[in-house]
C-alpha cells in the first residue's frame, strides 16, 4: 500500500499489514488456531501469520482473509464478528488503511 | 453461610445485573481496548440480561444447582456480544461446567469454580492480553491459597472482590493503550461490579431491582408520526382447543380477524392455534379466540411505542426524491422534517441505528430515488449496508459527518434536478458549511499529543478537534482564530439537553466579534451529549 506524502511516497507492505492483521486476530477472543487455507500450507507448515490472505485491489482497497479455528463452546458468529471488527479497527487506525474489507473463514471447531 | 445453593446463584446473577447496569455508562465511557466505540458496558449488561431471560424461563420452582447453572450458560452463549460478552459466557461457562453434579456449594467449591472458570476461558485465546477481564481471573485463581481456609461464603467472596479490585486498579500498568488514555479496563471493570453484585447477595441482600433506570439506554427507535398507524395494537393469542383443529374453522377464524383489523395471521399445529393480527380492539379478538379453546398466551404490544411489527403504511402516489436522515435530536428532526426529510431515524454518538432501522425507514418511504444522510461517520457502513439491501429503489448516500451537513444539504434541494446533479449538489453544499461541536471533556485525554483535562471544554469540526480550554469563552476564541471565517455570515445554533443561556450568550457574543454584521439563529435541537452544535455558513 503506498500513500502519497507531500514530500515523497510511504509504502507499507502487504507482509506488515499480515503482521498486523495477525495480531489482531490473535489478540481477539475466541479463535485457537489460524488455519490454512491451502492443504499445501498445512503440509508444508507456513509460518501462521503467513496464513492470513491480504491483497490490494486496484482501487486501493486492501482486502483480508482470514482462516480460522474456534473453541467449542463461544458463538461462533460473535467471534467473528468481533474479529472482524479488531481487525478493521488496527488496520485502519495503525496501519492507515481507508478502504478495508475482512473475511473470517471458520474453517474448524475444537 | 457454610453452603450456597441454586437459589443462591439465581439471586447472585440477578443482583451482578443490577450492578451491572447500574454502572453501564461509566463503562461505556472507558472502553478504549481493542475497539473504542464506547460499547463494552452495553455488552456486557445484554450477554448479563439474556441470562437473566433464561432464569426466567426456569419458572419460580426450579432452583436447583444444575438448572440454574445450565440456564446461566446456555442464556449468556445466546446472548454474548462483542468480546466481553463473549469472555464474559466463557467463564459463565466455567462455573457451569464445575456445578454440574453439585447440588450445593461449600466455600472450597467456589474457588474452584473461578479455576474452571480461568481455565476455560484462557482455553479460547491465542495470546491473551493482560491488562483485562482475563486478568482478573487469573488473579483471583493464582492467589486461592491465600483463602484456603475460609469457612463461609460470604468470606470468600469478600477476598474475592478484593483481589478484583485490586487488579482492576492496575490494568493500566499491564495495557499501555489504558495508560494513554487515562482509564482502567472497561471489561476487568465490568467483571468487578458483578462480582461485588454476587458479594452483595453473599452478605445477605435479597432485593434485586432489574428495573434500574440508567441514564441513557442507548436505544434506537424510528420516530413514526402516530396518525399515521390504522390499527395500534398487535395483539397475539395462543389458544388450546379440545381436539385438533379443522381448516374450516381456522378459516372462519382468520375471516373474523380480518374484519377487525389487518394483517392477520392464524397457524395452527395439532390442537394449538396461534393467532396475529394488527387490531384497535384487542379485547374482542380474544374474546372471540376463547371460543375457540383455551387461552395459552396473550400478546398485546402498542405500536405507537414499537416499530418492529409495523405495516405497509396507505398507499400514496410515488415521488420522485425521498429523504432519509439520521438525527441526534427531537429538535433537530423537526428542523429536517420542515426542509422535507420524509423519515427520521434516531441516532447520534453512542447510538448508532442499525442496517435494520434504516432500512425500515427507506421502505417506509414512498419514492424512486432516495438519499440517505447518515450524519456520523460509524453510520456510513450501516448505511451502505442498508442501501445494499434495498432492491426496489435506487439509494443515494450522501456521506455526510455531522447533522448540520445534511441541513445545509436540504437547503440546496430543488426538485426539477437531475439525481447526479442533485447528488453533486448536496455534496457541495454539505462541504461548504462548517459544523462545529462544543462538548466537555468526559474523563483526562490525549489527543495528538495535545492534553485534555476531564471537563475542558472543546470544540470539534466534524470529528477534528479544533480547539479545547479551561473556559468555553477560551475554547471559542481559539477556535474562530483557527477558523477561516471570510465570507461567512450567517449562523445556527443547536442547544442540547445541557445548554446553559449564561454559555448561549457567551458563544454568541465570541462570533459577534469573529464575523463582520453576523446573523445568529438559535433552535433548540434537544441532542444528548453535545451542548451545542453550530453551523456557519
Amino acid at each position: 500500500m503506498v500513500v502519497k506524502l507531500d514530500y515523497g511516497e510511504l509504502e507499507i507492505s502487504l507482509k506488515a499489514l499480515k503482521k498486523l492483521a495477525y495480531i489482531a486476530t490473535a489478540q481477539s477472543y475466541g479463535p485457537v488456531n489460524i488455519a490454512s487455507e491451502s492443504f499445501f500450507g498445512k503440509l508444508f507448515g507456513e509460518k501462521e501469520e503467513e496464513r492470513i490472505k491480504v491483497e490490494e485491489l486496484d482501487t486501493g482497497k486492501v482486502v483480508v482473509d482470514l482462516f480460522i479455528e474456534i473453541e467449542y463452546g463461544v458463538k461462533v458468529t460473535e467471534v467473528a464478528k468481533n474479529i472482524i471488527e479488531n481487525v478493521v479497527h488496527v488496520l485502519k487506525n495503525i496501519g492507515g488503511c481507508e478502504d478495508v474489507e475482512v473475511n473470517v473463514h471458520v474453517t474448524g471447531i475444537r | 453461610m457454610e453452603k450456597v445453593n441454586g437459589k443462591f446463584m439465581k439471586l447472585a446473577f440477578q443482583k451482578a445485573t443490577e450492578q451491572l447496569a447500574v454502572h453501564v455508562d461509566e463503562l461505556n465511557a472507558l472502553n478504549v481496548f481493542p475497539v473504542p466505540d464506547g460499547d463494552t458496558g452495553s455488552n456486557m449488561l445484554a450477554t448479563m440480561k439474556e441470562g437473566c431471560k433464561y432464569l426466567d424461563q426456569l419458572g419460580n420452582d426450579r432452583h436447583d444447582l444444575s438448572a440454574v447453572m445450565e440456564a446461566i450458560r446456555n442464556g449468556t452463549l445466546m446472548g454474548a456480544r462483542g468480546n466481553s460478552g463473549v469472555i464474559l459466557s466463557q467463564i459463565f461457562r466455567g462455573f457451569a461446567m464445575y456445578c454440574e453434579k453439585k447440588r450445593t456449594l461449600q466455600p472450597r467449591d467456589i474457588l474452584k469454580m473461578f479455576s474452571t472458570a480461568r481455565n476455560v476461558a484462557y482455553k479460547a485465546v491465542m495470546r491473551p492480553v493482560e491488562g483485562t477481564m482475563l486478568t482478573v481471573l487469573r488473579r483471583i485463581d493464582e492467589s486461592l491459597g491465600e483463602i484456603d481456609q475460609a469457612s463461609a461464603v460470604s468470606e470468600v467472596f469478600e477476598w474475592i472482590l478484593k483481589v478484583a479490585d485490586e487488579t482492576v486498579k492496575e490494568t493500566p500498568k499491564l495495557l499501555p493503550v489504558l495508560k494513554e488514555a487515562g482509564v482502567v479496563d472497561a471489561g476487568a471493570k465490568g467483571l468487578y461490579y458483578i462480582l461485588q453484585g454476587f458479594r452483595s447477595i453473599a452478605i445477605g441482600e435479597e432485593e434485586v431491582n432489574l428495573e434500574v433506570v440508567t441514564s441513557s439506554t442507548g436505544e434506537v427507535s424510528v420516530e413514526i408520526p402516530a396518525e399515521e398507524l390504522k390499527y395500534q395494537y398487535c395483539t397475539e393469542v395462543m389458544v388450546k382447543g379440545k381436539d385438533d383443529f379443522h381448516v374450516e374453522k381456522v378459516e372462519e377464524l382468520r375471516f373474523f380477524l380480518e374484519n377487525v383489523g389487518d394483517s392477520a395471521v392464524v397457524v395452527h399445529d395439532g390442537a394449538v392455534l396461534k393467532t396475529h393480527v394488527h387490531t384497535n380492539s384487542p379485547g374482542v379478538v380474544i374474546e372471540e379466540t376463547l371460543k375457540y379453546g383455551e387461552i395459552l398466551k396473550v400478546k398485546i404490544d402498542n405500536m405507537k411505542l414499537q416499530h418492529e411489527h409495523l405495516v405497509e403504511q396507505i398507499v400514496e402516489q410515488p415521488k420522485k426524491y425521498g429523504f432519509v436522515a439520521v438525527s441526534p435530536g427531537h429538535g433537530i428532526s423537526e428542523v429536517l422534517r420542515n426542509l422535507g426529510v420524509d423519515q427520521i431515524v434516531r441516532g447520534g454518538q453512542t447510538m448508532n441505528p442499525s442496517t435494520a432501522d434504516l432500512k425500515f425507514a427507506i421502505d417506509r418511504i414512498n419514492a424512486q430515488i432516495i438519499f440517505l444522510f447518515p450524519n456520523n461517520p460509524n453510520i456510513v457502513l450501516a448505511a451502505k449496508q442498508a442501501a445494499e439491501n434495498t432492491k426496489d429503489k435506487q439509494v443515494i448516500i450522501i456521506p455526510t459527518q455531522t447533522v448540520q451537513e445534511s441541513i445545509s444539504a436540504m437547503m440546496s434541494f430543488d426538485p426539477n434536478e437531475e439525481p447526479e446533479k442533485l447528488q453533486e449538489k448536496f455534496l457541495q453544499a454539505a462541504q461548504y458549511i462548517i459544523p462545529l461541536c462544543v462538548t466537555r471533556a468526559v474523563r483526562d485525554a490525549k489527543h495528538n499529543g495535545t492534553k485534555i483535562k476531564k471537563g475542558e471544554y472543546m470544540i470539534m469540526r466534524g470529528k477534528k478537534l479544533v480547539s479545547h480550554g479551561q473556559s468555553l469563552k477560551q475554547a471559542m476564541n481559539r477556535a474562530l482564530t483557527a477558523l477561516d471565517l471570510r465570507g461567512r455570515e450567517i449562523v445556527t445554533i443547536f442547544t442540547g439537553q445541557d445548554a446553559v443561556d449564561t454559555e448561549i450568550d457567551i458563544i454568541k457574543e465570541a462570533l459577534e466579534r469573529a464575523i463582520d454584521q453576523v446573523q445568529i439563529d438559535i433552535h433548540e435541537g434537544g441532542q444528548p451529549h453535545y451542548p451545542y452544535l453550530i453551523m456557519v455558513e
